[in-house]
């Protein structure tokens, strides 16, 4: 376990509905493209489910039952299509007990996917429903698309035996996947609505605690202490530069998520055009920083030389408050700073950077993340 | 001619402008509890006008008044979800007790996709329909998941609604609001739930405008500055709750040449302050709390409110400026004296006084549309992002606007995240010249 984030000495016991506020408000400082409305659904889901059920144990890593089974939940699919095809509550409950029937013995812990917010929020109306613990840390350390980009798929585990539960009702197993989990999974997705809940990786907890970055849990909800003003600092940023935003460029291809090859690769469902900002330095060497962006900043370069690039994260934050900035809101004249997030340590090795940028259509990356 | 009437809670001003949007008169009078007051005496203070206008404009917010809202039936088309999400689930305790509505799920609707999971459950919904009628209800709203992609469903609810209670108001959701199921019926809800005050309010206007002799079309202007026909906003009051800042902030903005801004209107009772940029207010992104408190999604203009005071002023607008580094700040309203506004001539305060109205005398047409769809390839997509512009410009001119003049400002189109290519969410936003002639 080498989880960058570590069980901090404020990290909470079990969580209540006032830890779940702070929470959501902490998980959202380093995703400012969140979709409020489902959001607030599995926000209010979550809350009712701690109201209904009591305070949920937060499990420290170190805690993880050695032998017992621990399940990664996952919200799948759509933010968008949850929010119009509104969750029964009972999707969580469903997929866990078809893991739990696949692997014949029952759960002992729910580990969220990632985290994002849903995520998040979702694995905790799971543990409260489920009454088991939440465990504190997630299989990625941050957020990215696909249900095999997660440390626990690096550290060599399939996210296969997987259930799929639907907002219908439905419940979908998947045995063995062979690396083909996403490919089987967003058809399904479609069949069904456009989301889902997905319990996968259910392993024991001390071959989970491979991939686990752990406390990540505990971090969100100190980031969210603060009544209004979430604490950036929890995720210790490191400060690239600062200046003006002096373009905003957006690729002139209206249709480019059209064309066939894409449509059919796996940046079929990504949602934002690809855009650069260009940042002229205030201070120091004065240099001109250029942010390439799709769906989430890429990579930044100060007069043509690397700074940062995926999987780190590389966040805008308006100067004036040091919150994060979508790219979208990016307008020329701000002044912001550029600050990076460093990823777990295991994305930097040659395969962990091949797996994270399997999401983004390089077909090299793409084939070796499959392989997985 | 163009003739607009700004009621506000202290002061009501009215401001005529010619063709080329030139002010030929103008007029400041204190305010009366009831609007039809104000406008008369408005019309009184602003004289013998020097020919008959072709439109006229009225600017007023929902909370000038304190308004009883009627009973309603709010029915969601849609598969059952958990009890925490339930129709008005999320409203706060006092906008419950403001408006009473009798609540129902009905199966049926469609996901995001077009796909429909079951279809519409039209018995449960005539004996909810039945019960709301024989308890009295007369106001419906009825939202059906996916409406925003098929609209299908809602029309067919609404046939079964006017079928079971006859004469019944009936809102329909694709109609008013976006994707997000939660916050598209609550908007719904408070459209249905504020028809009674539009009615009033067109009745009251209106009435005070032909006592005055004043017969051209009667406008509202929308909570983004924006103007639709009476009738229009009659079936859509929630889009036009609270315009008067965005018209003031506008309409400072037209006088004192400043399209980047912060805007100060300090008003009768509190500040409110936004951004504008390229002229236009900014607007929300997400769910904010609207009328009652009750959190919508409408992509009105993001206004900050505090007290009267200079202290919040400086707190206010030193963080709005941080949206707009180097933006000048703009004063407008008649409260300026309280807050510390740069002190203002004669001329200067009545121009604060009569921006919102001035703006409204020269405002145009404004609506959107918020749509799903989904497409098999490039060929379709043009096909449905045309049928998308042809929509909001007939919405337009069902707003009010000259059929001549009516043209698409801005279409926005981006694939839906997770879904398949194919799948887009388009906001089209179109506008026009108001029509005048003989009011309908």
């Amino acid at each position: 376990m080498t989880g960058t984030p570590t069980d901090g000495p404020g990290r909470p016991g079990s969580l209540t509905p006032d830890h779940l506020r702070r929470l959501a408000a902490g998980a959202r400082v380093l995703s400012a493209g969140t979709e409020e409305s489902a959001f607030r659904v599995t926000l209010d889901w979550a809350a009712a489910e701690l109201d209904a059920h009591g305070p949920v144990p937060l499990l420290p890593a170190h805690e993880l039952p050695g032998a017992g089974l621990c399940v990664a939940v996952t919200l799948a699919g759509a933010t968008a299509a949850l929010a119009e095809q509104l969750p029964t509550g009972e999707e969580p409950v469903r997929a866990v007990r078809a893991v739990e029937r696949l692997r014949g013995r029952a759960a002992e812990a729910i580990v969220p996917l990632n985290t994002a917010v849903e995520n998040t929020l979702i694995a905790i109306a799971t543990a409260a429903r489920c009454g088991l613990p939440l465990v504190d840390g997630d299989g990625c350390g941050r957020v990215l698309p696909l249900l095999e980009q997660t440390l626990f798929a690096l550290a060599g585990h399939s996210p296969a035996p997987l259930a799929l539960a639907t907002p219908g009702g439905d419940v979908v197993t998947v045995e063995s996947a062979h690396g083909r989990v996403e490919d089987l999974v967003r058809p399904l997705l479609l069949a069904c609505g456009g989301w889902g809940v997905v319990a996968a990786y259910a392993w024991p907890g001390a071959d989970l605690a491979r991939g686990l970055v752990a406390g990540t849990v505990g971090r969100a909800v100190a980031a969210g202490a603060d009544e209004g003003e979430p604490a950036f600092a929890v995720y210790r940023p490191r400060r690239l530069c600062r200046g003006r935003i002096v373009a905003v460029e957006q690729s002139a291809g209206a249709y480019g998520h059209l064309d066939p090859a894409a449509a059919s690769g796996d940046d079929a469902g990504l949602p934002s055009r690809p855009t650069s900002v260009l940042v002229d330095e205030d201070e120091g060497l004065r240099r001109r920083i250029r942010l390439e962006a799709h769906n989430e900043i890429l990579l930044a370069l100060a007069d043509g030389a690397l700074l940062a690039s995926v999987p780190d994260q590389i966040l805008i934050l308006s100067a004036a408050d040091r919150r994060v900035l979508d790219v979208e809101r990016a307008v020329p004249g701000m002044v912001v700073e550029i600050a990076v997030v460093e990823a777990d340590v295991r994305w930097h090795t040659a395969r962990g950077r091949a797996l994270a940028r399997a999401g983004h259509g390089a077909p090299a990356a793409r084939d070796e993340g499959r392989s997985l | 001619m163009r003739l607009a009437i700004d009621v506000g809670g202290a002061h009501t001003a009215a401001v005529l402008t010619d063709r080329t949007g030139r002010v030929r008169a103008e007029a400041v009078s204190d305010s009366a509890p009831g609007i039809g007051t104000c406008v008369r005496r408005v019309l009184a203070s602003l004289g013998p006008l020097p020919a008959a206008p072709d439109t006229v404009a009225v600017v007023t917010d929902l909370d000038r008044r304190r308004y009883a809202a009627p009973p309603l039936a709010v029915v969601r088309i849609a598969p059952d979800a958990h009890p925490a999400l339930a129709p008005l689930a999320d409203w706060p305790a006092a906008a419950r007790d403001r408006i009473r509505a009798l609540t129902a799920t009905v199966a049926g609707g469609s996901a995001l996709t077009g796909r429909a999971p079951g279809p519409l459950d039209e018995e449960a919904l005539a004996a909810f329909a039945a019960r709301a009628h024989r308890a009295g209800v007369s106001v419906f709203a009825l939202c059906a998941a996916g409406a925003p992609a098929r609209p299908g469903p809602e029309l067919a609810a609404a046939t079964v609604v006017a079928r079971t209670a006859p004469g019944a108001a009936v809102s329909l959701s694709y109609e008013i609001g976006s994707p997000g199921l939660r916050e598209r019926e609550n908007a719904t809800a408070l459209n249905a739930a504020l028809g009674a005050w539009a009615d009033t309010l067109v009745a009251d206007c209106r009435a005070a405008l032909r006592s005055a002799g004043v017969t051209a079309p009667l406008f509202f202007a929308r909570d983004d500055g924006g103007l639709v026909v009476a009738e229009y906003f009659r079936r859509h009051p929630v889009l036009g709750t609270s315009p008067a800042t965005a018209c003031a902030a506008r309409g400072a903005a037209a006088r004192t040449g400043h399209e980047r801004a912060v805007v100060v209107d300090a008003g009768a009772r509190e500040v409110r302050c936004l951004v504008l940029r390229e002229g236009e207010p900014e607007r929300t992104a997400g769910p904010v709390p609207g009328p009652f408190g009750v959190r919508v999604a409408l992509g009105s203009p993001v206004v900050v409110r505090g007290a009267l005071s200079g202290e919040t002023v400086g707190t206010l607008t030193s963080r709005l400026l941080a949206r707009v580094p180097g933006a000048p700040v703009v004063h407008t309203g008649g409260g300026g004296d309280v807050i510390g506004a740069p002190p203002a001539d004669p001329a200067e305060r009545t121009a604060r006084l009569t921006d919102a109205a001035r703006h409204a005398a020269t405002a145009r047409c404004q609506v959107e549309l918020d749509e799903v769809i989904s497409s098999a390839g490039r060929a379709e997509l043009d096909q449905l992002l045309d049928a998308a512009r042809g929509h909001a410009l007939s919405r337009c001119v069902a707003a009010g606007a000259d059929p001549a003049t009516v043209r698409v400002d801005s279409l926005l189109q981006s694939p839906v995240a997770y879904l398949p290519a194919g799948v887009h969410r388009v906001t089209v936003r179109a506008a026009g010249q108001p029509l005048g002639g003989a009011d309908r």
